[in-house]
């Protein structure tokens, strides 16, 4: 994008590094063992604060100011209310529809009042954000359009995601000034077709290739363990599963003729052990790509809606990689796999600073004139209560 | 005195004001720059607790805040004033590798005792008080579909079920508990030689088990192995296991709901095998006890182990995550 004159690109910076983190991480898991989980409130905002306090916008830092104390008494009555159902429904079976109805119905407010929590305890610039989206919405929301994707077995959902970011942007200020959202269903929609693109891709090479290497195989002497391996990596979830079925029913077959026969039984064995391997690759191939999928999804929704969110004239700008993406994820899971976990501070610090290293605001002129909300700033009220569901939706 | 850059941020407008703050060795700050000029005194204003190397919060009295970047400046007035609190003795934990070794040690020592005896004892606890019931609910459908998926009906011969059913009936009087259990037969097909415990009290043994074992005492002591699931509400423990591995990785890790859901899925999946194990033994326990109480030859267990192992070997199945104990181990006891 030309910048145009009076136009200035701020980048978001972040100055968190892992070994600082990972001191603060280990520590507050100690401490929350030792009391008993009752420091995880303090870890939480201890943590929360050092995401915040590390990001930077135009030399300024931003803040998180929540209450440990709330935060306590949230996760306290959580799990009184969990305590209740269980012994509740224990004695009264009766009583789960009624509990299922109940979450049902609480479910909007919660997740307003969560977003609310988290928007009035941040702030940059002295200033606080503010989330004011009403319970009618939200019930519109997760409850009416929420329904609408189940009956439509999911078709619905790019809709549902878009009326949610939609519902969290539009309501959301810095200070007495709102945010505005512009992508459009379509927007929405598109990703999610690009997406499934992906399969349909790995479908034609695997068509190719279910043509070339048995014509490869016909010239050379045919091994049947690889090429049933070959095949599984090339396939479709769906073509997968017919293959898999393809095997299982000539297994079954087998077992059969050999229970009638009995002399069938080295040609089994083979055969099994190729299912096996193939159901290992197959396992494999299919994690890596719905992994691929999924974080196509995440990335670009995320550039979409970052992209689409503005403060009056100044639009945010987000440049994540699909590719970047998906290669920190797949470290990040190799890593945490084998240090045990010790190297989640780590993941999470590079992912964040990825993600803020491709974010900026394309601001008109500077950013000094945002007004204060003048209302006593943070009465978190119901806050702490959905604040202990963790239903971290902020930016 | 000290002298340090800072930003000012009214409260009002989102102006960010280069400041120079002043700390007087009386306790007092003095902030000027453009536009502002302010004196207040100690008491007055709040400082954020230190964290990391964050940008250091003071608070003034009209709400108004000041962003200052040099950390141990901050640290030594509040120290010279002895305004130290609790969090800064969280920061100290936070800055001494001693400390931040003890926690590493502390948490992993932590976890390997949960996971190895916590969770396995407390879901015992749980399950023995939970009445049977719920065990009974656990399996429902299971039979339904695994009938579906792969089993066939029995073509054992008559006489032989006739046979084991009446000394299955003679097993379950003779053991507590063991009314309600049920004793069916299917052909194994694609699961060959195996024999299960379905937590509603069925206990499914295959044709191709039954075709392995020469003599009936060694399906019996398959089935003693098995009734010892049901005895020790192996099915109740797991799930209480699982979900408890589940949450206790979400709190240590401090990652509830965590995205990457594959930090809670695999310390699972290996505590799970592990707890699988756990309870293979417990259930052969079982069964050498069944075996020696009754006076059967003890090595009729061995027999059958062996024979399973040989027939799966040849069938080409490897266990790679395997939920059984080493097989050599458990035959070496019953002989």
């Amino acid at each position: 994008m030309e910048i145009m004159q009076g136009e200035r690109k701020l980048s978001f910076e972040f100055n968190g590094n892992a070994s600082e983190y990972f001191k603060i991480w280990i520590v507050n898991i100690a401490l929350s063992i030792v009391t008993l989980g009752i420091y995880s409130a303090w870890a939480k905002v201890r943590t929360k604060r050092y995401f915040y306090g590390n990001t930077t916008l135009d030399g300024s830092s931003f803040e998180y100011h929540a209450d440990p104390l709330s935060i306590l008494k949230g996760r306290l009555i959580v799990l009184a209310v969990i305590i209740v159902y269980m012994f509740a429904t224990q004695f009264v079976p009766m009583l789960e529809a009624a509990f299922i109805l109940i979450y049902l119905v609480a479910l909007p407010w919660m997740i307003v009042k969560s977003m609310q929590f988290n928007a009035r305890n941040s702030s940059y610039r002295n200033i606080r954000f503010d989330f004011e989206g009403t319970l009618k919405e939200a019930a519109v929301l997760f409850i009416g359009v929420g329904m609408l994707t189940i009956v439509t077995l999911g078709l619905a959902t790019p809709y549902f995601i878009k009326r949610f970011k939609q519902f969290s942007i539009e309501n959301s200020y810095f200070g007495t000034t709102p945010f505005s959202f512009s992508a459009t269903t379509g927007d929405f929609y598109r990703i999610y077709l690009r997406a499934m693109i992906i399969p349909l891709v790995i479908a034609v090479i695997g068509i190719l290739a279910a043509i070339a290497i048995p014509a490869y195989q016909a010239v050379n002497s045919p091994q049947l363990p690889t090429q049933q391996v070959e095949q599984a990596q090339v396939m479709t979830p769906e073509q997968k599963q017919e293959e898999m079925q393809r095997q299982i029913d000539e297994i079954t077959a087998n077992a059969n003729m050999q229970s009638n026969a009995g002399s069938q039984g080295n040609v089994q064995a083979e055969l099994e052990a190729a299912a096996g391997m193939a159901a290992a690759a197959t396992f494999g191939i299919t994690m890596a790509l719905y992994l691929l999928i999924g974080i196509y999804i995440q990335t670009r929704t995320a550039n979409l809606v970052l992209c689409s969110t503005a403060l009056e004239e100044h639009e945010l700008v987000s440049t994540l990689r699909v590719r970047n993406m998906f290669y920190i994820y797949v470290t990040n899971i190799i890593a945490v796999i084998v240090s045990l976990g010790l190297l989640i501070p780590w993941c999470k610090i590079r992912l964040t600073r990825y993600r803020l290293n491709n974010l900026s605001l394309v601001a008109q002129g500077d950013i000094d004139g945002f007004i204060a909300n003048e209302r006593d700033n943070v009465k978190a009220t119901a806050g702490e209560f959905a604040d202990a569901f963790d239903l971290d939706m902020g930016f | 005195m000290k002298k340090t850059q800072a930003e000012y941020y009214d409260g009002v407008s989102s102006n960010s004001t280069p400041v120079a703050l002043e700390l007087h060795d009386d306790g007092s700050l003095c902030i000027s720059g453009k536009g502002v000029s302010k004196l207040c005194l100690l008491n007055d204003v709040s400082f954020s607790p230190r964290l990391g190397n964050i940008p250091r919060v003071i608070t003034l009295p009209d709400n108004a805040t000041c962003h200052v970047h040099d950390n141990d400046l901050i640290d030594a007035f509040l120290k010279m004033h002895k305004k130290g609190d609790a969090s800064s003795i969280i920061h100290l934990l936070e800055s001494r590798i001693v400390f931040v070794l003890a926690a590493v040690l502390f948490t992993l020592f932590f976890s390997w005792g949960m996971f190895a005896y916590g969770v396995p004892y407390f879901s015992r606890q749980i399950a023995f008080n939970l009445p049977i019931e719920v065990d009974r609910s656990l399996g429902q459908g299971t039979l339904e579909a695994m009938d579906k998926i792969v089993f066939t009906d029995s073509v054992m011969a008559v006489e032989r079920r006739h046979r084991l059913a009446s000394r299955f009936d003679e097993m379950k009087s003779s053991v507590e508990g063991a009314q309600d259990y049920k004793l069916l037969f299917r052909h194994g097909n694609e699961i060959g030689a195996n024999a299960f415990a379905l937590p509603s009290g069925i206990i499914v043994v295959t044709d191709e088990l039954v075709e392995l074992s020469e003599h009936d005492d060694e399906v019996i002591a398959v089935i003693a192995h098995e009734i010892g699931h049901l005895a020790y509400r192996h099915s109740v423990r797991m799930v209480l296991q699982n979900s408890a591995v589940a949450v206790l990785v979400s709190t240590v890790t401090g990652d509830p709901f965590s995205t990457s859901s594959i930090v809670v899925a695999l310390p699972t999946l290996l505590a799970n095998a592990n707890y699988s194990r756990e309870f293979e033994r417990e259930a052969d326990n079982y069964a050498y006890q069944y075996l020696t109480t009754n006076e059967m030859p003890l090595d009729s267990f061995a027999i059958i182990l062996e024979k399973i192992t040989e027939s799966e070997t040849e069938r080409g199945i490897e266990n790679y995550l395997s939920s059984h104990p080493v097989t050599s181990e458990r035959i070496g006891r019953f002989k």
